[in-house]
């Protein structure tokens, strides 16, 4: 049997987790997940987190400054591996919390959270070099097809929470209640553009530059808000340079929490607390100064131009 | 044991493989073709062993790091500045029927095999080890031989002392390959001597002035106002903008070993600019990568819809600001003296 308080305490020190206690963990992870909907409603407070992207070390300054877990309530908005060196712990320490305390801590899907996007951005490569065989990458991302697509926060006129935006083919919603989610994030649709979508000084629904979702104006927000009567919508998966970003008379905000991006972008990082009167504040951190002999011993990857 | 400064020029020279390893990736990627980059891949693989302080071990690794999968955001941007040097280079081949290109610590590349044809002299400079490896590359092989109208023979290297023996240089009719130092570009008469200095004239650098110091700068681009009449100038490399970004990338490439010497002394566009212009340069023009990419949102894109639509579909990018923030520090600067080639490109800051 797993000891669940050992295993979180292990990971904070970055210390091997075994194939078999991963498997566990997954297992019970879905088991867990699988309850939750596509959204789900959450009470005040909360703590709101961006893109984190296998930074583990600045995961542990984030709990340093928004409160540790369980004392207090998180909602992670995706993107926790690729990227950073250290994205099965990042993961495994997210999933051991929730196992640990599933009504502390809940996580929603980045556009990360598949095979896809893992094999070409480096958790995929992670999991083949720590454990010599991509078991460990197969039981997480089946733990991805079970972690919910959003989170609406504190009832009317409260926040809606999604990892990249807005779908042209939702308006409500309801609509993402009912979309089939225990599955590989597809490459067009209402589920792959909730994970993929940005903010943008556009008119209408326009083509992303990323290849995947749309690019969504300030008339698309707030027309969003006023029929699903929420007053702001928080998402992540764009990197900003402060921490967070309001956009569209404060009716949208991208929080970002990997600070350092890549240990290359020279950005902060933020956490979002929500009160119960549904007020916000930005909570912004640095990266550590991360011991360089700690990085793996295997080089990164060229990472400019030289 | 390689004294301090021996060790600084072994990391400058080694960052050639680092660019041939993105170029290998973007080659098998699709998004360039390049016929010839296997055949000095191959080079390096025999002949690295025998540079200054390199083991057959260490070289081993070195070499095989050149296979290591890169980024899609490093691939597009090697494929950005691959893309917008060569079209530069191939509009000065057409707009001037005789010509002159010089390209200083070439290293690798391979474009010289393409381009060159009788009416251009081609000059190519680099580190004598550098210049070493590439001239095995190319009188060991008949194709590439017949592209620098070479017809002499090939050569066996076997050993260290043989490699450290080989003459660095290689001469044709219209080609030179010259092992040099550039710190010495002026003291010496082994540049001048194939220069020909009525030739229009293209000199290019790419990542190379960057670990030179402004002074040393200063030093070479004068050698090319006092040596060219007609003298068209192509240089690439990274800038700081003195923002967060930059210094962290000044620390991460200094843990390398890295130094770039230039990134803060000429930050920003303006002052790469100001530069050329303190060096009598008539025409100048700068822009950012990011620009050239599409990468800014302000219309001065290089690549076209239908080549945009091409690459997006070579990698799957999954991050706008990251890419726009990195490209944003690598800067393209043209400066024209005398006849020079117009290039009827977009800018971001010109004279």
């Amino acid at each position: 049997m797993l000891d669940l308080d050992e295993t979180i305490a292990n990971i904070k020190e970055c210390k091997f987790v075994p194939e078999k206690d991963v498997e566990e963990l997954c297992s019970k992870a879905i088991e867990i997940l699988i309850e939750e909907g596509n959204i789900q409603h959450l009470d005040t407070p909360i703590t709101m987190c961006g893109d984190i992207h296998g930074q583990l070390h600045d995961v542990l300054t984030l709990f340093q400054t928004g409160g540790q877990c369980p004392d207090t309530r998180y909602l992670f908005l995706g993107d926790f591996v690729d990227r950073g060196f250290y994205s099965v712990e990042t993961f495994l320490l997210l999933m051991a919390l929730k196992v640990r305390y599933p009504d502390r801590i809940y996580l929603i899907r980045g556009n990360h959270e598949t095979r896809q996007i893992t094999t070409v951005y480096g958790f995929y490569d992670e999991c083949l070099r720590k454990y010599g065989s991509v078991n460990v990458w197969r039981y997480c991302c089946e733990v991805f097809d079970y972690i919910s697509l959003g989170a609406v926060i504190g009832g009317d006129q409260g926040v809606f929470c999604i990892h990249g935006g807005l779908s042209p083919m939702i308006n409500k919603i309801d609509q993402i209640k009912i979309i089939n989610r225990k599955q590989e994030v597809p490459h067009e649709g209402a589920m792959c553009d909730l994970l993929w979508s940005d903010p943008e000084d556009v008119a209408g629904w326009s083509v992303s530059p990323r290849g995947a979702g749309y690019l969504f104006g300030i008339n698309e927000v707030k027309k969003f808000n006023h029929t699903n009567n929420i007053s702001l919508i928080a998402r992540a998966h764009q990197l900003v340079m402060e921490g967070y970003k309001e956009m569209f008379d404060k009716q949208l905000v991208t929080v970002w929490s990997a600070p350092n991006y890549c240990y290359r972008c020279g950005n902060i990082a933020s956490v979002l607390a929500i009160d119960d009167n549904l007020e916000r504040e930005y909570k912004v951190f640095e990266a550590g100064t991360m011991d360089i002999t700690s990085l793996p011993s295997k080089k990164p990857a060229t990472d400019y131009f030289i | 044991m390689l004294s301090p400064s021996q060790k600084q020029d072994k990391i400058v020279r080694s960052t050639d493989l680092d660019a041939l390893s993105c170029r290998w990736n973007c080659v098998q990627k699709g998004y360039f073709e390049d016929v010839n980059i296997d055949k000095i891949i191959n080079s390096y693989s025999k002949y690295l062993q025998f540079c200054e302080g390199y083991t057959n071990l260490s070289a081993g690794r070195t070499y095989k790091s050149v296979f290591d999968r890169k980024l899609p955001i490093i691939n597009r941007g090697t494929y950005l500045r691959t893309k917008s040097i060569s079209d530069i280079i191939g509009k000065f081949i057409n707009d001037n029927e005789k010509c002159q290109i010089v390209s200083m610590g070439v290293g690798s590349d391979t474009r010289v095999f393409k381009l060159i044809n009788p009416n251009i002299n081609y000059i190519e400079l680099d580190f004598e080890e550098t210049t070493r490896i590439k001239k095995l590359t190319i009188i060991n092989d008949s194709e590439l031989s017949k592209a620098v109208n070479y017809s002499g023979l090939g050569a066996t290297v076997a050993d260290r002392s043989q490699f450290q023996t080989l003459d660095p240089n290689l001469h044709t009719d219209n080609y030179h390959l010259i092992g040099l130092d550039l710190r010495r570009l002026s003291d010496s008469n082994i540049v001048s001597e194939f220069l020909d200095s009525k030739r229009p004239t293209l000199v290019l650098s790419e990542c190379v002035l960057c670990y030179l110091n402004p002074g040393e700068n200063e030093k070479i681009l004068k050698f090319w106002t006092d040596s060219i009449s007609n003298l068209s100038l192509l240089i690439y490399e990274p800038i700081s903008l003195n923002d967060s970004f930059g210094q962290q990338m000044r620390e991460n490439l200094g843990r390398r070993g890295i130094n770039l010497l230039t990134f803060n002394h000429f930050p920003t566009l303006k002052s790469k600019f100001d530069f050329l212009k303190s060096l009598n340069f008539q025409d100048i023009n700068v822009t950012d990568i990011a620009s050239i990419g599409g990468y800014s949102g302000d219309e001065l894109s290089w690549i076209s819809a239908e080549e945009s639509k091409r690459i997006d579909k070579l990698d799957l990018i999954d991050e706008i600001e990251e890419i726009k923030l990195l490209l944003l520090h690598y800067c393209l600067v043209y400066g024209g003296i005398g006849k020079h080639t117009n290039l009827s490109k977009k800018w971001k800051l010109s004279t």
